[in-house]
């Protein structure tokens, strides 16, 4: 069974990434072209005032957000970060990038980056302290959730969703300020403003999307709704099924998200595992039973009767 | 007749079955980055340029990147950098928390030479990062000379050398690492970005693993795709004959403008070991560039300026901000300022026929004989 749940479930649709493949060659449209732009479009249609940016993956995202802010050690900070996020910042500290100045305009600013699954969030019209504030999220659903917060930026890492796979690493950045919207679009290509070729304002890197990753995500957007809807319900189920080991929905986590088991004993834990249910132990000792959105319903009745297995285990 | 300045239609559909079946792999697999199919890329990679070592990134500006810190380039070093090139060969310097010192280059190779780098050298400068641009290399046994005499790294951005040798040692190889692009108008290019650094060194190899995985204290995360992989993959099955290819073409393009008053075709500079040259980028210098290049765009024909300005020239390193720029910032490099104004790459592909080099080289001479007039 639990080759029925492990991550291979979220699987590659070859089929289209074919057919992406040879769009792609056919179009010679490579990298930063109309897909993106229109995969950029259609992420924020339910996102009023949000623009999004397209970069190669969350270390990207976070580095640009790095090389955006003040040159200080302690411009962006963050705790519980996914360890890309991490790399990044350390990435952004050591770079001299910021000291190379063309006079252009510099957002500038300090930043404060959450974790939406483990840290808590600045709540909705909660005082501004000066900060600018990025949360890394790893579902467009989440997104959306968050939209009304009094957040900067909020970093999709789509390598993480089950919403939204993509063919490979990428990672988009919302927000609302056109400013730094503009000055993430010349960062990730080199520093160099949109339409100006070989002209580089900023030192900046190379953190663009492969058209390939946007004509797929473009195609597997339309039914992320449906997958967010299957993922809800499913972990509802399993929620009600494992309750008494103190189950709880997580859809956001780094890793993919699913049902946390806030108390499980070793005993439950070694059904689990005997079931080759490839679950994940998390802080504190919890543990994450995976939910993917093709988990099919016999499938997930399994993975339910588990839980009256544990308990009679002894658990 | 249009013609573009790069399609790879014609590789991508010879070789769908090829591809198809290495895409099969991933039906059963989560593995998105850094999966089976990047390895078996890095081993391609390695048996082609005879280094004992690849390691795959995201792009080729991400492997230099990766090569700079995992060779422990950092804060108070300087990096010795040719004026020509793309920015890229500057800018990982800059987000290694190093200086880039820049340096004019040989008239004819683009490239650095041991006599220019040797004037820049101070007590600060920890490598040179030597850049073989278009479709020869830098004269190597010189440079390699000089950094082992000074005690300085020698490192290759390589992105553009695929094939290329020098005394029989594959563009890359000559000092502690090199990096290689596979961006797609790259000679061996996929459809998206992707890069790679060799070396025969392990201890390099194992800390830019590190690096790229983000697990140094120098982390650049940059894992490869998949997908990237397989159609690179995919497209080394042809490589040797489109490196063919390219040298025929760039033969027919030698043979129908070096008459041409105006253009002065490339040459060919010898180097202290006898070489092997791959055609990725047929340069011209063209006498009014700008306007020439305007005119075949009207005829259909695309081209591309390499590089309509030097790296020193570029604002972000010569603008008026308050920031400290490179050291020798006001230095001038008149053979990379000429090559600035003048050079221009022209369509060169395996897809394309003998009929679209006469096209655009028809097109070159009715320009020139129209300004002749």
């Amino acid at each position: 069974m639990g080759d029925a749940i492990q991550g291979s479930r979220r699987l590659l649709d070859v089929d289209l990434l074919q057919e992406c493949l040879k769009h792609t060659a056919e179009s010679d449209m490579y990298i930063l072209k109309t897909a993106t732009s229109a995969l950029e479009e259609a992420l924020v249609e339910n996102l009023p005032g949000w623009r999004a940016v397209g970069v190669s993956g969350l270390f990207g995202a976070v580095l640009l957000l790095a090389l955006s802010a003040d040159a200080a050690d302690d411009a962006v900070q963050g705790a519980h970060l996914p360890s890309q996020a991490a790399a990044a910042i350390s990435a952004g500290r050591r770079s001299s990038a910021l000291t190379f100045d063309s006079g252009a305009p510099r957002p500038g600013g300090r930043w404060t980056l959450y974790d939406c699954a483990r840290s808590e969030l600045p709540a909705a019209g909660s005082p501004d302290d000066s900060r600018r504030h990025g949360v890394v999220v790893r579902e467009l659903s989440t997104v959306e959730a968050l939209a009304d917060r009094p957040l900067d930026a909020i970093m999709l890492d789509l390598s993480g969703s089950q919403e939204l796979p993509p063919a490979g690493d990428m990672a988009v950045l919302f927000t609302r300020d056109t400013a730094l919207e503009e000055h993430w679009r010349a960062l990730r290509n080199h520093g160099q403003p949109v339409g100006r070729r070989f002209h580089h304002e900023y030192v900046g890197v190379n953190s663009r999307v492969d058209e390939v990753n946007a004509r797929y995500l473009l195609a597997q957007l339309p039914t992320a709704p449906d997958r967010g809807k299957r993922l809800t319900e499913l972990r509802s189920r399993l929620t009600q099924a494992w309750t008494d080991f103190g189950a709880r929905p997580a859809p956001d986590l780094h890793e993919g998200g699913g049902v946390v088991l806030t108390r499980v004993s070793a005993d439950a834990l070694a059904v689990l595992t005997r079931h080759s249910i490839p679950v994940r132990t998390l802080d504190h000792g919890e543990v994450l039973i995976p939910v993917l959105a093709d988990l099919d319903d016999t499938e997930a009745e399994s993975i339910e009767h588990l839980a009256g297995t544990a308990k009679g285990s002894g658990a | 007749m249009p013609v573009r300045f790069f399609t790879t239609h014609r590789a991508l559909a010879e070789e769908e079955d090829f591809l198809t079946e290495a895409l099969n792999g991933l039906r059963s697999s989560p593995t998105r980055t850094n999966g089976s199919l990047v390895r078996q890329l890095e081993d391609e990679v390695a048996s082609r340029t005879g280094a004992a070592h690849a390691v795959a990134c995201n792009s080729g500006t991400d492997a230099l990147v990766a090569l700079l810190l995992a060779a422990g380039i950092g804060p108070g070093d300087e990096v010795i950098v040719p004026v020509y090139s793309f920015f890229a060969t500057a800018s990982c310097v800059v987000h290694a928390g190093a200086t880039p010192v820049f340096v004019d280059v040989d008239p004819d190779s683009y490239a650095l030479t041991a006599d220019s780098v040797a004037a820049a050298v101070t007590e600060r400068t920890a490598a040179v990062l030597v850049v073989h641009l278009f479709h020869q290399m830098a004269d190597m046994e010189p440079l390699r000379t000089l950094c082992d005499e000074r005690g300085l790294l020698l490192l290759e951005d390589s992105a553009e050398a695929i094939g290329m040798t020098q005394g029989g040692l594959h563009a890359g190889r000559f000092g502690a690492g090199g990096v290689l692009s596979f961006f797609p108008t790259k000679t061996w290019g996929g459809l998206g970005d992707c890069g790679v650094i060799v070396t025969d060194d392990l201890g390099l190899a194992d800390r830019a693993r590190e690096v790229v995985a983000g697990v140094s204290a120098t982390p650049w995360c940059s894992e490869a795709d998949e997908v990237q992989a397989a159609v690179l993959l995919a497209k080394a099955r042809r490589l040797d004959g489109e490196i063919e290819r390219r040298r025929e073409l760039a033969q027919r393009y030698d043979e129908r403008l070096k008459a041409v008053q105006g253009v002065r075709t490339p040459r060919l500079k010898e180097a202290q070991q006898p070489q092997n040259r791959v055609w990725y980028v047929y340069l011209a210098e063209l006498e009014h560039r700008d306007e020439l290049a305007a005119f075949l765009a009207e005829r259909g024909v695309e081209t591309e300026a390499y590089y309509p300005r030097t790296i020193a020239d570029q604002p972000c390193f010569s603008g008026s901000g308050s920031g400290s720029g490179p050291a020798d910032r006001r230095a001038s490099f008149p053979n990379a300022e000429y090559a600035a104004t003048r050079a221009l790459g022209l369509p060169l592909y395996p897809d394309m026929t003998d009929a679209d080099v006469d096209e655009v080289c028809s097109a070159i001479t009715d320009f020139y004989s129209a300004k002749a007039n």
